[in-house]
């Protein structure tokens, strides 16, 4: 026994060594390497490449931790040997990130080295700060469209989307699609929907409505336009059959990757419609039958409203602690850059940073999808797309899980729209009062927001008195 | 430490030896200090700290607020003391009973039998008020198996008829179940519980080890199945065997293929695939096959797993479909992943599945091969039957194995749930698949709220703790001791 | 002829449930044969077979799509996952060994105490105690490091606890008698204990080795460096925003069993065959 234990010694070490011999330790040779914490898209080497010919003493590598969840982030930042480049994919990563100290604040740089919110689209400046002070930079800018596949439209003898279609047109298009048969016999659905968050999302803004007040005091999910976001997202999937079911939707949504089957199904031709941002392109070289046959709208329109939906940006910030941060900063400022913009534009990966490579579909026509008219909807789509609210008292990542919970709860009829939506504000609303509780610099803010001393009842000036709330 | 011993093998006194004790223990014991120990206690600081990893937070002690938190309940409109006391004494005394109960079962207390017939009753009664009333599968699932432990208890050999010790649990969880059934609608007018998310996710966590039962017996049949070599004869006899089985799987699939159903006809000739494995190698094929989930544990295997549950194009409702077609029945197949009822059997499925091969067979086939052929022979010439011999020779020798796995699949169990909650279902429509510890991830690296985070983790290892001091006084009964 | 009926059905009854279990498999290996279109069809056997995903994963073809290679450093990772495993699992058995026979054969003040500690502290979701673990980690300065994720997974509470449990059902007269011959406790472990144990040894082996090569998340929060990644961590490559490449991981995930699965083959007839106790018994 004792000999067998001495053999798998010898083995384990001989090993060791053939490992330990053959790392690549990092040279001593006077270039910087900076880590950049993104997912691992093989076009950030292209993007990469590009910055080290600009600048030949940088090397950027991409730490692909990042896979769709925050934690070796988190558990690095926190033990302060977090990357040097960090992408925060949403609004509410970026506040999460920033209240625990992760972020830079960018705007002493920003101005001077020319990647303040300025230099890029005007409908995402928000997005991009937290209290007045910016803490990220775009890599990239998306807006939803609607992409139709028009074979499929052609098949079932349906006219094309309209640039200016309201809800009721999308409707109709929806019952059309469902009830002719198709003439190659193929059965499709209208919409392969893959995340029922975003879709509500642009539904919301559609209406809209906001998560928050102004002075992020009272939850406003309970307002008529959310609830009539709701029930409009309900009746889509129930009563018109426009949208796919929770069912459908589930198998279709993109947990633990990015990749989801809902672009799958679109992409094979099975779906007529998908709701998303100009990235969708970055899959088509692998579809090859879809070329020439796609075309782009503008999202519908809630009647008497103009078309809005949500814009949220792919940015990059810096880590605090980074030990390179000039040469960080320097990344930022080639983000902003127009060779940086010209390769976003030829990916395919949504709309580049700088609007100036953007003004029209012109602009954006690259090899993937040549004509210029299928990239013009999503440029008009920056225009009136706003990002989502977020309030500082409270944790805007829970917001978002908690609505989610309740946008399955009415997708599986487990409550009404307009019992989910007053179950959310009540708890929304007095998460906020026991923040504000029991955090002595959330009252200081709320002196700063409403020029008020804080006391024990403030908000029976902001929010409805509880009543009981409609059971869980 | 090779020094230590050779020391004492020349000194045979005591106190070298217990030297000699500790240094077998040493390396793992430092290791278990710094890696394991260090990090516990840590987090059980936290657990009544607010940390959390904001900097505009300062790090304050907050006592037992954590748990109140988690735990607690809160007045809609005024307080109605009396009430909620009532309320949480009713909760006190039916958690109080099922622990005395399960203490009942396994200590020699008198009244087990009557005790055990008495909850047997309860929970028949639990559960057909349960069906009645319409209050979901949780009351109707709690009744069964306060049933099912009775009649257990009462069918112990050494029980007894009168009232004893034993009685006195049952009573308690009788009070308990009718204080709560009639408090019910009036505490939850007035009150609500400060975490309401914590007792969902608490519910699924005990939801989803309904399957363990099955895959720790399945995992035993099977190693039963696999211990010995099946004799299929001699070597010439079973290549022949073999060979036959792979021709008659070539005609199936041709035959499948031919007839426009070539997944059918795949599977077809898999199974005489299987087959011909079987004859040819014995054994051994079967325990390599049953295993395989196991050696592909991980992302790939999740996403194999949703690909398959997909109500639309996956494999499993396209077998179902075909098969409620067949019978003739009108019903459309679950959706699985996808609905809020049918997720949590979803992954129960799944986890039986990978479990039942896995590595609790592999340690019931580790545990027979220790038992004496000697006992087994002897109990065949006595003329026992084979369910005897396995009553009362095998099983009695598996005692170890079994308490290990029964502990470690409790432990397990209660803080599973994670990675199928992170991987495929985020946590499930409607929050129906989060486990408490995909609970403790979101609070920890999403809220960034830590404290409450190992407020959560230590109210777990309670629940732990305890089921685990029943399996343990279970199982001690049943040891070798050495 | 009941004796051929019974041997008959559990063959069957083996050969049925061997394919349910083999039908996500055989999905599997499908998979790894379809192109990106195809792969989430219900078709076991794909339209367009294609062979060019294993090339693309060994980095030895390119992405049809982008034309470029992927820059899969597979045969790396593949080694890494291999001799960490070997690493991990020979410190584990070893040190878990010595532990267990502390545990189980030797008596000594405390011993149940400490071990029911060991237990207790298998209770804790290992989630929250991940943050203060990993800033031990930062402390002893194990980032990015070999040692880093070897050392810290070779101590297991759950090895101890099982091959305490083999140990126990090892009858103590053996020790007995050995001592009397004048073995001292280093001999009794070795010649005595250890063979008898062997089925446990063999069992605690396959788990460790196959827990240590999955691994995913400690892995991936402790590595920063490419070149030290596992494979599981190394795979994240074909998931990202470019699209899940499932055919390429169900690829990769192929590739990755296929040792697992012979040294499982190779070990698990030494579960079986331990020593028969001829000797005396309890």
């Amino acid at each position: 026994m004792k000999r067998v234990f001495l053999v798998f010694l010898a083995i384990f070490a001989a090993l060791y060594v053939g490992a330990e011999a053959t790392l690549k330790r990092p040279k001593n040779d006077g270039i910087v390497r900076l880590r950049w914490a993104t997912d691992a898209n093989p076009a950030r080497k292209v993007q990469t490449d590009l910055f080290h010919k600009l600048h030949p003493n940088i090397e950027v590598t991409v730490d692909p931790g990042l896979g769709g969840d925050q934690t070796k982030l988190i558990v690095q930042c926190a033990t302060g040997t977090g990357p040097d480049i960090v992408d925060v994919y949403d609004e509410q990563q970026m506040v999460a990130l920033v209240e625990a100290g992760v972020l830079l604040d960018l705007t002493p740089y920003a101005r001077r080295m020319g990647f303040d919110p300025s230099k890029t689209y005007p409908a995402i400046k928000n997005g991009l700060m937290v209290g007045g002070r910016q803490y990220r930079y775009p890599c990239n800018v998306w807006a939803n469209c609607v992409v139709y596949n028009k074979r499929v439209f052609d098949d079932h003898g349906v006219p094309y989307p309209k640039p200016n279609w309201t809800y009721r047109d999308f409707i109709e298009t929806a019952r059309r699609i469902r009830n002719t048969p198709s003439k190659s016999g193929q059965k499709h659905i209208v919409v392969a929907n893959f995340s029922n968050q975003w879709f509500y999302d642009d539904l919301l803004v559609g209406y809209g409505g906001r998560f928050f007040t102004p002075d992020g005091l009272t939850c406003l999910l309970d307002s008529k336009e959310a609830i009539a976001a709701m029930k409009l997202y309900h009746d889509l999937m129930y009563v018109h059959g426009a949208i796919p079911t929770a069912a459908e939707t589930a198998t279709m949504s993109g947990q633990g990757g990015w990749g989801s089957s809902g672009l799958t199904w679109f992409s094979t031709g099975r779906a007529a419609m998908i709701f998303i941002g100009r990235w969708y392109i970055i899959q088509l070289p692998s579809y090859p039958d879809l070329k020439g046959w796609l075309g782009a709208v503008r999202l519908p329109r809630i009647d008497g409203r103009p078309s809005t939906g949500v814009t949220d940006t792919r940015a990059a910030g810096i880590n605090v602690k980074s030990p390179y941060r000039k040469e960080a900063l320097l990344f930022l400022q080639y983000l902003a850059s127009p060779q940086y913009s010209k390769v976003i534009v030829d990916d395919g990966d949504s709309l580049p940073p700088n609007p100036a490579l953007a003004r029209t579909g012109k602009d954006l026509a690259n090899k993937i999808v040549p004509d210029p008219a299928f990239h013009q909807p999503f440029i008009d789509a920056m225009r009136d797309a706003h990002p989502l609210d977020v309030s500082p008292f409270v944790d805007d990542g829970l917001v978002m899980r908690w609505l989610k919970e309740h946008i399955e709860k009415v997708e599986n009829n487990v409550m009404r729209p307009e019992d989910a939506m007053h179950a959310l504000a009540a708890q929304i609303n007095q998460l906020i009062r026991v923040n504000l509780e029991r955090r002595p610099d959330l009252q200081r803010k709320y002196e700063q927001v409403t020029g008020r001393p804080y006391t024990q009842d403030w908000w029976r000036r902001y929010q409805k008195p509880q009543g009981a709330p409609p059971p869980l | 430490m090779q020094n230590k011993n050779k020391h004492s093998r020349l000194v045979t006194k005591a106190r070298p030896r217990q030297m000699a004790h500790i240094g077998f223990l040493l390396p793992n014991l430092l290791g278990f200090l710094v890696f394991t120990l260090m990090p516990v206690l840590l987090s059980f600081w936290m657990a009544f700290t607010n940390w959390t990893l904001k900097p505009a937070v300062h790090l304050e002690f907050l006592g037992l607020r954590n748990f109140s938190d988690l735990l607690g309940v809160r007045a809609l409109d005024r307080e109605y003391s009396a009430l909620k006391w009532a309320y949480l004494a009713s909760a006190a005394a039916l958690w109080l009973g099922i622990v005395g109960a399960l203490w009942a079962v396994v200590a020699p207390w008198r009244g087990v039998r009557l005790g055990g017939a008495l909850m047997a009753l309860l929970g028949v009664a639990v559960a057909a008020l349960g069906v009645s009333t319409g209050a979901g599968q949780g009351v109707v699932i709690a009744g069964l198996l306060i049933g099912v432990c009775g009649v257990a208890a009462t069918y112990r050999e050494d029980g007894g008829w009168e009232v004893g010790p034993g009685t006195a649990p049952a009573l308690l969880m009788a009070v308990g179940c009718a204080g709560l059934g009639l408090l019910h609608h009036a505490m939850w007018a007035r009150y609500e519980p400060k975490d309401p998310r914590f007792w969902q996710y608490l519910y699924n966590t005990a939801y989803l080890m309904l399957g363990l039962p099955f895959s720790i017996a399945g995992s035993l049949a099977l190693a039963l199945l696999l211990n010995d070599d099946i004799p299929l004869g001699r070597a010439r006899l079973r290549a022949v065997e073999a060979l036959i089985c792979v021709v008659l799987g070539l005609i199936t699939t041709a035959v499948g293929w031919g007839l426009g159903y070539p997944n059918i006809g795949l599977m077809g000739g898999i199974l005489w695939g299987v087959a011909a494995l079987g004859c040819a190698v014995n054994v051994i094929a079967f325990r390599t096959l049953f295993y395989l989930p196991t050696f592909t544990a991980g992302v790939a295997l999740m996403i194999l797993w949703k690909a398959l549950y997909n109500p639309e194009t996956g494999p499993i409702n396209a077998g179902l479909t075909a098969i409620f077609a067949a019978l003739g029945l009108h019903i459309t197949p679950p959706e699985w992943l996808a609905s809020v009822e049918w997720a949590k059997p979803a992954l129960i499925i799944m986890g039986v599945w990978i479990g039942i091969g896995g590595t609790n067979m592999l340690l019931y086939l580790a545990g027979l091969s220790n038992v004496p052929r000697e006992l087994l022979d002897a109990a065949e010439v006595d003329g026992a039957s084979g369910w005897k011999r396995f009553r009362h020779v095998t099983w009695p020798q598996l005692a170890p194995t079994t308490f290990f796995i029964t502990i470690m699949a409790t432990i397990g169990g209660m803080q599973g749930g994670f990675e199928q909650a992170r991987v495929m279902t985020a946590g499930g429509p409607a929050g129906s698949t989060t486990t408490l510890s995909y609970y403790i991830y979101n609070k920890a690296f999403q809220d960034l709220d830590l404290g409450y985070a190992a407020a959560i983790s230590w109210v777990l290892f309670a629940i732990i703790f305890v089921a685990t001091a029943i399996n343990w006084k279970f199982g001690r009964e049943l040891e070798v001791e050495g | 002829m009941r004796r051929r009926l019974s041997i008959a059905l559990r063959f069957a009854a083996l050969c049925v449930l061997g394919v349910t279990v083999s039908v996500p498999f055989v999905w599997m290996v499908s998979a790894s044969f379809k192109p990106r279109a195809e792969v989430e069809e219900a078709r076991i056997v794909p339209r367009h077979p294609t062979t060019r995903n294993y090339p693309i994963v060994l980095d030895m073809a390119p992405d049809p799509v982008t034309q470029q290679k992927l820059g899969l450093r597979f045969g790396r990772w593949y080694y890494n996952s291999f001799f960490m495993a070997v690493g991990i699992t020979f410190l584990q058995v070893l040190t878990s060994a010595m532990a267990a026979f502390a545990f189980s054969r030797l008596r000594w003040r405390g011993r149940d105490t400490v071990f029911l500690l060991y237990l207790a502290t298998m209770m804790i979701p290992g989630v929250v105690t991940m943050i203060p673990n990993f800033q031990i980690m930062v402390w002893l300065r194990f980032l990015n490091t070999y040692h880093g994720i070897i050392l810290p997974a070779a101590f297991s509470a759950f090895g101890t606890f099982l091959l305490r449990q083999f140990m126990l059902s090892v009858p103590p007269a053996l020790d007995e008698a050995a001592t009397m011959d004048g073995a001292g406790p280093w001999q009794v472990f070795w010649d005595v204990v250890m063979p008898l144990a062997r089925p446990g040894l063999i069992a605690l082996s396959i788990l460790t080795f196959l827990g240590a090569y999955q691994s995913f998340f400690w892995p991936l929060i402790m590595l920063n460096d490419d070149q030290y990644y596992p494979m599981p961590v190394g795979l994240l490559a074909l998931d990202s925003t470019y699209g899940r490449q499932t055919e390429l991981i169900m690829a990769a995930t192929v590739m990755n069993v296929v040792p697992l699965i012979i040294i499982f083959i190779t070990f698990q007839r030494f579960l079986v065959k331990g020593l028969q106790l001829g000797g005396v018994k309890g």
